[in-house]
C-alpha cells in the first residue's frame, strides 16, 4: 500500500509539559486509520499538527512524500488535507448549504473582478458550487437541512454537516476528531456506515481519533493508541483488543467512558 | 432602501438653506465612511478604530494634487484611494494578525502617528494651519455647487454599496464573513486569514480615501483637526448603531448620529448625554439589527397594502 501520511518523531511541548513525545506512524492510502487513548493523552494536539495549526516543536509530517510539517493550513488544504473539530466549528448564522460551499473556498477561481461584473466565470462557478454541495449534502444524508441555519440543527447533523465541509475541500485525507462523540447508538451506527461510505465510495483517506472502543473496533484498519502523549501500541483492531498495555491504559478508562 | 435614497435626492435637490445643504453633504460622507468601515468593522470582524486617518489621507492628497498640480477631480479621488489604500496596506499587513483591542490600540496609535505627522511636516502639509484654497471640482467650466457635492458623494456611495454586495455574495464575501464568524474554521477551510483581513482593510480605507477627496474639495480646506480620533470613535458608533455587517445598515447609524446631535443642539454640552443614550438604546434594541426590523416592519406593510389591493380585485386577501 502506498503511504499517504507518515508522521515522524514528532515532539511538541507547551511550557513543561511534554504533550506528545516521539510520535511516529503512517497512514496508508485509501484506508481507514484510527487514533484512540484516553483524555488528555495528545490526540487533538497530533491533529493540530497534521493540519497546520501547530508546529512542532521537532519531529517531522511528510504528506505525499512531502516535508511539510509548519505549514499553514491554508497551504495545506490545497495539497489534500482537511479536518473536522472536537467541538464542531461550523458558522451557526450561515445556512448549511452555504456551511458546505465553505469548503470550495480553495478550488474557486473566482476574482473581484468576476464578483464585481458577475462575469460568465462567476456565474458557472457559484452555480457549480451550489450544485455540487448539495450532491454532497445528499451523499451525507441532510439534503433536507440546506437552507436550515447550522445553529438550529441537532448536534448528530451538525458533525455530518462538518464532515460534508471537509468533503467538499476535496482533500484526500479526512482528519474527524471524535466524530461520534455526543451521539447515541443510532446515531454511531449511522455514522460508522456514513464514514465507510466517504472511504469506499468517495475514495478519501480518513484518518479519526474516537473514544468509543467498539466503533473504531469495526471501522479501522490500523489503529495507533497513545497514552501520556507516547505511542503505546499499535496494530490491528484484534491485536490492540488484546494488548495488555492497552488494557490497561486505555479500556477501563473507556468502560467508564461508555457508561455515562 | 430605494425609497430612502430617492428621498435623499429629492431633498438635496430642493434644499436652499446651506446649513441644510452642509448637513446633507456631511451625512453623506459619514455614511460613505461607514459604509466603507462596515467592510472591515461589520463584514470581517476588525475593531478597526482609524477610519479617519484614511479618510484624512485622502482629503491631504486630493488637497495637495488640486493645490500644487491643479490636477483634475477623477484624477484627485483616484489617487486619493490608492494612496489612502497604500497606507491601508502598510498598517494592515503587519498588525492585522493582532487580535481583538490589540488591533484597535494600534490603529489608535496609528491614527496619532498620522495626526503628528500632519502638524510636523509643515513643507508638505503647512502643518496645523492645515492647506487652504483647495480649488473645488470642476466639469469644463462648470464648477461644482456646494450642493452638487452631495450627489458627487451619493454616486460614490452608491459604487460602494454595489461592491459590497457583490463581493458579499462571493467567495471573498464569504471568506470575510467566516474570519468574523469563526477564525479557526476559517482557517481550515484553507482561507488566508492574513490575506482576507489586510484585503478588507485595504478596501476600506480605499473608498475612505475617496470620501476624503469629496471633503477636500467640499470645504477647500484641510487641517489635521478636520480628522481626529473622535471621528473615528464615531464612525465605529455608526457602523455598530446601525448593525453591523447589514449593507445598508451603517447608512443609517450615520444619518442618526449626524442629524440627532444637530437637532439636540439647543441642549449644549447635554446633547452628548443623549446621543450617548441613542447609542445605548438603539443597540440594546435589536443587538444593533434594528435596522432590519424596521425595514421589514415597512415592507410588510407595503406588501400588505398592495396584497389588500389586489385582494379587492380578485376576492381573496
Ligand atoms: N494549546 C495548548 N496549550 C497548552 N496545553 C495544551 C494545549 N493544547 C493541549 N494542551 C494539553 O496537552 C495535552 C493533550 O491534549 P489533547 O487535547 O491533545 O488531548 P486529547 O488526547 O485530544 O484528549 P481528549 O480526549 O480529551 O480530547 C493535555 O494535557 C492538554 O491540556
Ligand atoms: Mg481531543
Amino acid at each position: 500500500m502506498e503511504e499517504l501520511l507518515k508522521v515522524e518523531n514528532i515532539c511538541v511541548s507547551f511550557g513543561g509539559l511534554q504533550a506528545l513525545s516521539n510520535v511516529s506512524l503512517s497512514v496508508d492510502k485509501g484506508e481507514i486509520y484510527a487514533l484512540i487513548g484516553p483524555n488528555g493523552a495528545g490526540k487533538t494536539t497530533l491533529f493540530n499538527v497534521i493540519s497546520g495549526f501547530l508546529a512542532p516543536t521537532s519531529g517531522k509530517v511528510f504528506y505525499n512524500g512531502r516535508e511539510v510539517q509548519g505549514l499553514p493550513p491554508h497551504k495545506l488544504t490545497p495539497i489534500g488535507i482537511s479536518r473536522t473539530f472536537q467541538n464542531i466549528r461550523l458558522l451557526p448564522n450561515v445556512t448549511v448549504l452555504d456551511n458546505v460551499r465553505l469548503g470550495h473556498h480553495i478550488r474557486l477561481k473566482q476574482n473581484m473582478a468576476d464578483a464585481l461584473f458577475n462575469s460568465r466565470r462567476f456565474r458557472e462557478e457559484e452555480e457549480k458550487s451550489i450544485e455540487d454541495a448539495r450532491e454532497i449534502l445528499r451523499f451525507v444524508g441532510m439534503e433536507k437541512y440546506e437552507n436550515e441555519f447550522a445553529r438550529n440543527l441537532p448536534y448528530g447533523h451538525q458533525r455530518k454537516v462538518e464532515i460534508a465541509r471537509t468533503i467538499a475541500t476535496n482533500a484526500e485525507l479526512l482528519l474527524f476528531d471524535e466524530p461520534c462523540a455526543g451521539m447515541n447508538s443510532a446515531e454511531k451506527v449511522g455514522l460508522s456506515e456514513l464514514i465507510l461510505e466517504i472511504n469506499k465510495e468517495l475514495k478519501r483517506t480518513v484518518f479519526l481519533i474516537e473514544h468509543d472502543m467498539r466503533f473504531v473496533m469495526k471501522l479501522s484498519e490500523e489503529i495507533t493508541v497513545l497514552n501520556q502523549g507516547q505511542c503505546i501500541a499499535y496494530g490491528t483492531p484484534e491485536e490492540i483488543q488484546e494488548d495488555p498495555d492497552v488494557i490497561e491504559a486505555y479500556l477501563g478508562v473507556g468502560r467508564k467512558g461508555g457508561q455515562e | 432602501m430605494l425609497a430612502l435614497l430617492l428621498a435623499w435626492i429629492v431633498v438635496a435637490a430642493v434644499i436652499k438653506n446651506s446649513y441644510f445643504i452642509h448637513m446633507l453633504f456631511m451625512a453623506t460622507t459619514y455614511a460613505l465612511l461607514a459604509c466603507a468601515l462596515n467592510i472591515v468593522v461589520g463584514i470581517t470582524g476588525l475593531a478597526n478604530m482609524s477610519q479617519a486617518a484614511f479618510f484624512g489621507i485622502g482629503a491631504y492628497t486630493a488637497a495637495l494634487l488640486a493645490t500644487k498640480f491643479g490636477a483634475p477631480f477623477y484624477i484627485n479621488i483616484i489617487a486619493a484611494a490608492v494612496v489612502s489604500m497604500l497606507f491601508g496596506l502598510a498598517v494592515g499587513a503587519p498588525t492585522l494578525r493582532l487580535k481583538g483591542f490589540y488591533l484597535s490600540l494600534v490603529t489608535i496609535g496609528f491614527a496619532q502617528v498620522l495626526r503628528i505627522i500632519e502638524i510636523n511636516w509643515v513643507s508638505l502639509t503647512n502643518g496645523p494651519m492645515g492647506i487652504t484654497a483647495i480649488p473645488g471640482v470642476s466639469i469644463g467650466r462648470y464648477l461644482f455647487s456646494k450642493k452638487a457635492y452631495i450627489f458627487y458623494g451619493l454616486v460614490v456611495l452608491l459604487i460602494i454599496l454595489y461592491v459590497t454586495k457583490r463581493l458579499m455574495a462571493s467567495k471573498i464575501g464569504r471568506a470575510l464573513s467566516a474570519i468574523k464568524n469563526d477564525e479557526v474554521a476559517a482557517k481550515s477551510l484553507g482561507i488566508n486569514i492574513t490575506y482576507y483581513k489586510v484585503l478588507a482593510f485595504a478596501m476600506s480605507s480605499f473608498f475612505a480615501g475617496m470620501a476624503g477627496s469629496i471633503y477636500a474639495q467640499y470645504t477647500t480646506f484641510v487641517s489635521p483637526d478636520s480628522f481626529v480620533q473622535n471621528d473615528s470613535t464615531t464612525l465605529l458608533c455608526m457602523v455598530i448603531l446601525g448593525g453591523s455587517g447589514t449593507l445598508f445598515g451603517p447608512i443609517f447609524g450615520a444619518i442618526v448620529l449626524i442629524f440627532v446631535p444637530e437637532i439636540l443642539r439647543f441642549a449644549d454640552m447635554y446633547r452628548l448625554i443623549f446621543v450617548g443614550v441613542v447609542m445605548i438604546v438603539g443597540i440594546l434594541a435589536k443587538e444593533g439589527q434594528w435596522f432590519a426590523h424596521v425595514q421589514k416592519f415597512f415592507k410588510d406593510r407595503l406588501t400588505s397594502l398592495i396584497r389588500v389591493k389586489s385582494g379587492n380585485r380578485e376576492g381573496a386577501v
